[in-house]
């Protein structure tokens, strides 16, 4: 048994991360991973981002589904296949459905690591709301610029963190310089943040445990903050992630890209 | 014998009108998907003509002596604008005739943007800058509706061309519907790359 988990492991470093490392991404082969996981919007097979910051992304875009009602798939990928992201784009909105049916208010963005391009597709509804100069003012500042630098956990965080913004306040808060420096040390204090925020829910519920009859309280804040679809009033939580679905919503080709 | 010979002519007819009824609202589904492609089309294609005056009126701002790519897109833009597709009565030749004004609509455009390369001036100008990423989200929206006007096209000619839908097709005058071909070129948006 322990020699095939050996050779399980070894077949996985020799040949499949190679092969996912060279792989020209479609739409129908790029992971959703939110219908896996609800509270998840980040596809990343290949692991190029950092891990803490593609939570944090994943925070963003639930908050965006949440409060302003934008399905929303990031993808971060090596290549796409014939380098075109606009397709592969335009694909994941229209088989997937990303957005709502009726509202359409999707939002799906790739970036082509190696193939140093961008796109990000606004879902037929978004339009108006976020045009294409907005798209490529976004992708200019918080994509092109942290791509030059070799950021790709921050140009993915920042574009979500001024996609959200555009759709709280009206400003995408990308014409700031001070606060496009800002965006690692935001990321970073937004984190402990959370988790500081976390831990003293946890302790604080764990300090409650008597006199409710036996009924386990695994609710409270945490659900709120790491994003719990569907279940925020579900008392009973726990023992797994739901999958989360897609709205049927469709793109018509608007959006902005372009390469760094 | 003759009530069970009458029940059986009943049933194959009502099986026979239920595969038509279900045939019928079939094919007048696709060719509604298919009309509402071509309607798309048509919208994607008027907001680029929309586009135009705005564009025209900046680069005049700047390079008033291009009188000629000036009259150039006048004359290409109103061409364009005098041809409509009807979905009832969409034949190649009127989809050929309709994509080659959309055609010389494109280059005329491609030509007022390569004026900027002449005037550095409107080459920085923001208005000029902001009309040129909408440009290029209008082709890439003419390019996705042709897209899939040709995809809805393609499913409703299966279905009206297989058979058995075939024959209620052909008494209920489902036609196959035409689609855009590619001509040389002509999928391809203008080079914006100034």
């Amino acid at each position: 048994m322990k020699q095939f988990g050996y050779i399980l492991t070894l077949y996985l470093m020799l040949f499949v991360h190679p092969m996912l490392m060279a792989k020209d991404w479609t739409a129908t082969d790029i992971p959703m991973v939110h219908l896996q996981d609800a509270r998840r919007y980040v596809c990343d097979p290949e692991q190029l981002m950092d891990a803490a910051i593609r939570d944090s992304t994943d925070v963003y875009a639930h908050r965006l589904e949440k409060e302003c009602g934008i399905e929303t798939v990031w993808v971060v990928v090596s290549n796409v296949e014939n380098g075109d992201v606009f397709r592969v784009a335009q694909d994941i909105g229209n088989k997937a459905g990303v957005g709502n049916k009726k509202t359409d208010r999707g939002l799906v963005v790739v970036i082509a690591v190696g193939d140093r391009k961008y796109f990000i597709a606004p879902g037929e509804g978004l339009e108006g709301d976020l045009t294409d100069a907005e798209c490529d003012d976004i992708g200019r500042a918080c994509i092109v610029k942290n791509m030059r630098q070799g950021n790709v956990s921050l140009a993915v965080l920042s574009t979500a963190k001024a996609v959200y913004s555009k759709f709280r306040t009206g400003k995408t808060g990308i014409e700031s310089k001070a606060d496009a420096d800002d965006d690692g040390v935001g990321a970073m204090i937004f984190l402990i943040a959370l988790i500081a925020f976390w831990i003293y829910s946890v302790l604080r519920n764990g300090n409650r445990g008597g006199g409710r009859g036996g009924r386990g309280r695994t609710g409270g804040w945490g659900p709120i903050i790491w994003g719990n679809p569907g279940h925020l009033n579900d008392h009973s939580f726990g023992g797994g992630f739901s999958g989360g679905s897609f709205g049927g919503g469709s793109f018509g080709g608007g959006g902005a890209g372009g390469g760094w | 014998m003759k009530n069970k010979t009458l029940w059986i002519l009943v049933a194959v007819l009502v099986v026979v009108g239920m595969w038509a009824f279900s045939g019928y609202n079939g094919m007048v589904d696709k060719e509604e998907e298919a009309t509402t492609a071509l309607s798309n089309v048509q919208a994607a294609y008027q907001r680029r003509a929309d586009m135009m005056p705005q564009l025209a009126k900046i680069v005049k701002a700047y390079a008033k002596h291009e009188r000629e790519t000036f009259e150039q897109v006048t004359k290409a833009r109103n061409a364009a604008t005098q041809i409509h597709l009807d979905a009832s009565n969409l034949t190649p030749e009127k989809l050929k005739q309709y994509e080659a004004a959309q055609n010389q609509v494109a280059q005329a455009f491609s030509r007022l943007i390569a004026v900027s390369e002449r005037y550095p001036e409107l080459k920085a100008s923001e208005n000029f800058k902001s009309l040129q990423i909408q440009e290029e989200g209008t082709e890439n929206r003419i390019n996705e509706a042709r897209r899939k006007f040709n995809e809805s096209v393609q499913a409703y000619n299966q279905t009206v061309r297989h058979f058995p839908n075939s024959m209620l097709a052909g008494i209920f005058g489902f036609n196959k519907m035409a689609k855009f071909e590619a001509a040389s070129g002509a999928e391809n948006a203008p080079d914006l790359d100034i």
